[in-house]
């Protein structure tokens, strides 16, 4: 089945627990330890080539990277698109590019060109019939009819929730296959978001963990995203990592904490090395051949 | 200012660099942030992130590109793994420019057969000793900055013993070579043959481990120790996460002190500062 197809089928059954990584190392390990579906941060994706999330990162490293983490893996990836890199022509360049790269679904935003992540000061929207527009655009220019095309709203932060339910219920009505409001910050506006949209029959997106996968479905959300989860466990570690080395001259004490990886399965067991190895016993030009030349 | 390769051997005219591994930006940037004086990008984590294993994969173009990304993000000199130099003596002086060019101060070439392998897994092959020692001339002659830093490696414990691995580390060095750097270092016995042998005769050497803390690797004289959890610790640190919510984990809300603090290392304080700077208003 089509990754696309199967996103629609596990979001016709429950709640997609989708939890957020910006590199295919990571995704595999999504895959390994048993979710359903991937969720492609632009926040760590900025991070993993050294910037903040700012609109600096252009289209071609989004895919080149989720060109990487669908290789790597089998289950659904949805991906952050923020714009689409710019106004209605792009956004069409970014759905094929997007779905060439393998993603199951992709989320659109309605923020002015460059972003800024959800969660930041000083967001700008564009007005609501120009995303309309380019979700419109988004639509057709799928050429799997499966791929999820996901409207995100920005304006709950710099326009109040009137206009942040007007935009999601403009980007249904056009299509979207589900809404997105971002930077939802508290359980009450996690609340609002619940019973105005995601309890009237509005297939919704939630990004972050104020609640527990089981209470979004209660909530009624279709996807649960949880997009700085590797990223937040890279920093946590990382920076005990290298405040050790500082100290001590050694990071030990750290992978000691950190422990080995779920099941014993090392990176290079997860990376494919004894694949390698039988690989190499395969096509290994055996003695006899080497003798008949 | 002086250039990379500069600025690292001043470092090293300093007593030993400790350069953390780090495979991305944000690594590097974590490790700069700690007051790492340099960093060591690694080519196993390199193509761990792109999904693919450490065995001659990951092309010289994909290194480059995740270089110049690290070398962007952070100030302090970095050292970067090269692998065999991608083919030939030829391959070895493009990949010497493109490195050059992408911000690294230093770089290592080993003498394994291409493709080849992780430092530490079974079925290294080398190259005879005058071939790498041609490489190691090649890479020498296509600097455009004379301080960069070529390292040469040996993977030849392993495959061929101290021995052959003590005459090939000196070759290489009396060949041009910076620094020298014997990696698949696995015990405290390997540790003071590598020591006594290359180190105390003054050959300038690298280390790659952490069989010791870097204090006492420092005082046996080694000019530079490349060490750290890198991308295995990230992974192990990204599986415990993940189990956590596996097991129905979450629901404990925003840590907005971590989100700001990694902001700040990001740098955003100074986007803000610029969209004033640059604003029509």
């Amino acid at each position: 089945m089509k990754r696309s197809s199967r996103l629609r089928q596990l979001m016709d059954r429950s709640v997609v627990l989708a939890p957020g990584v910006y590199n295919a190392l990571f995704a595999k390990a999504v895959e390994h330890t048993g979710f359903d579906a991937i969720y492609v941060t632009g926040f760590g994706t900025a991070a993993r080539y050294g910037y903040p999330d700012v609109g600096l990162i252009t289209q071609t490293e989004m895919v080149q990277n989720l060109r990487h983490i669908c290789r790597a893996t089998t289950i659904p990836v949805v991906a952050d698109a923020d714009t689409g890199y710019g106004n209605i022509i792009n956004v069409r360049r970014t759905v094929r590019e997007y779905e060439r790269a393998g993603v199951a679904g992709l989320h659109l935003e309605d923020q002015v060109f460059p972003k800024k992540c959800g969660f930041m000061e000083g967001k700008a929207v564009i007005p609501l019939e120009e995303h309309t527009q380019k979700i419109r655009a988004a639509l057709d220019a799928r050429t799997d009819p499966d791929t999820v095309i996901i409207a995100r709203t920005d304006a709950l932060a710099p326009n109040g929730w009137e206009d942040a339910l007007a935009r999601a219920r403009a980007y249904r009505e056009a299509g979207a296959d589900l809404v997105f409001v971002d930077g939802i910050r508290t359980l009450e506006e996690l609340k609002i978001y619940s019973r105005e949209l995601a309890q009237k029959g509005v297939p919704c997106l939630y990004n972050g963990g104020l609640v527990t996968a089981a209470d979004a479905e209660r909530m009624g959300f279709k996807i649960q995203i949880l997009a700085g989860l590797a990223l937040g466990a890279v920093f946590v570690s990382a920076t005990a990592a290298m405040q050790e080395l500082n100290s001590s001259g050694s990071t030990r004490q750290t992978i000691a904490q950190f422990g080995p990886p779920g099941e014993g399965e090392t990176v290079n067991d997860i990376l494919g090395v004894p694949e390698v190895y039988e690989l190499e016993r395969r096509y290994e030009a055996s003695a006899e051949e080497e003798q008949a030349r | 200012m002086s250039s990379p390769g500069a600025q690292l051997r001043d470092a090293m005219a300093n007593g030993m660099v400790l350069a953390p591994f780090v495979y991305d930006g944000f690594t590097a940037l974590v490790a700069e942030g700690k007051g790492a004086k340099a960093v060591y990008m690694t080519g196993h984590g390199t193509s761990a992130q792109i999904g693919l294993p450490d065995v001659g994969l990951t092309s010289m173009a994909e290194m480059v590109g995740n270089l110049g990304y690290i070398a962007n993000a952070v100030g302090v000199p970095v050292i970067a793994d090269a692998d065999t130099g991608y083919g030939n003596a030829l391959n070895a002086q493009r990949t010497v420019r493109e490195y050059e060019t992408a911000g690294a101060a230093a770089m290592h070439l080993e003498d394994q057969v291409f493709p080849k392998r992780c430092g530490f897994f079974e079925g290294k092959r080398c190259v005879p000793l005058a071939e790498h020692v041609q490489k190691i001339r090649a890479a020498l002659d296509a600097r455009a900055d004379p301080d960069l830093v070529i390292i040469a490696r040996t993977d030849a414990v392993a495959p061929n013993g101290w021995e052959d691995a003590i005459r090939r580390a000196e070759a290489y060095r009396e060949a041009g070579a910076d620094v020298v750097f014997v990696d698949g270092i696995r015990t405290l016995d390997d540790m003071d043959i590598y020591t006594r042998r290359l180190v105390e005769q003054g050959v300038p050497c690298l280390y790659n481990g952490q069989l010791l803390p870097a204090g006492d690797v420092a005082t046996r004289g080694f000019k530079i120790m490349i060490t750290g959890g890198g991308h295995a610790l990230s992974y192990a640190a990204v599986c415990q996460a993940l189990l956590e919510l596996k097991q129905g984990g979450g629901g404990e809300g925003r840590d907005l002190e971590r989100f700001n603090e990694m902001t700040s290392l990001l740098g955003l304080p100074e986007i803000y500062e610029l969209e004033q700077r640059y604003s029509t208003d």
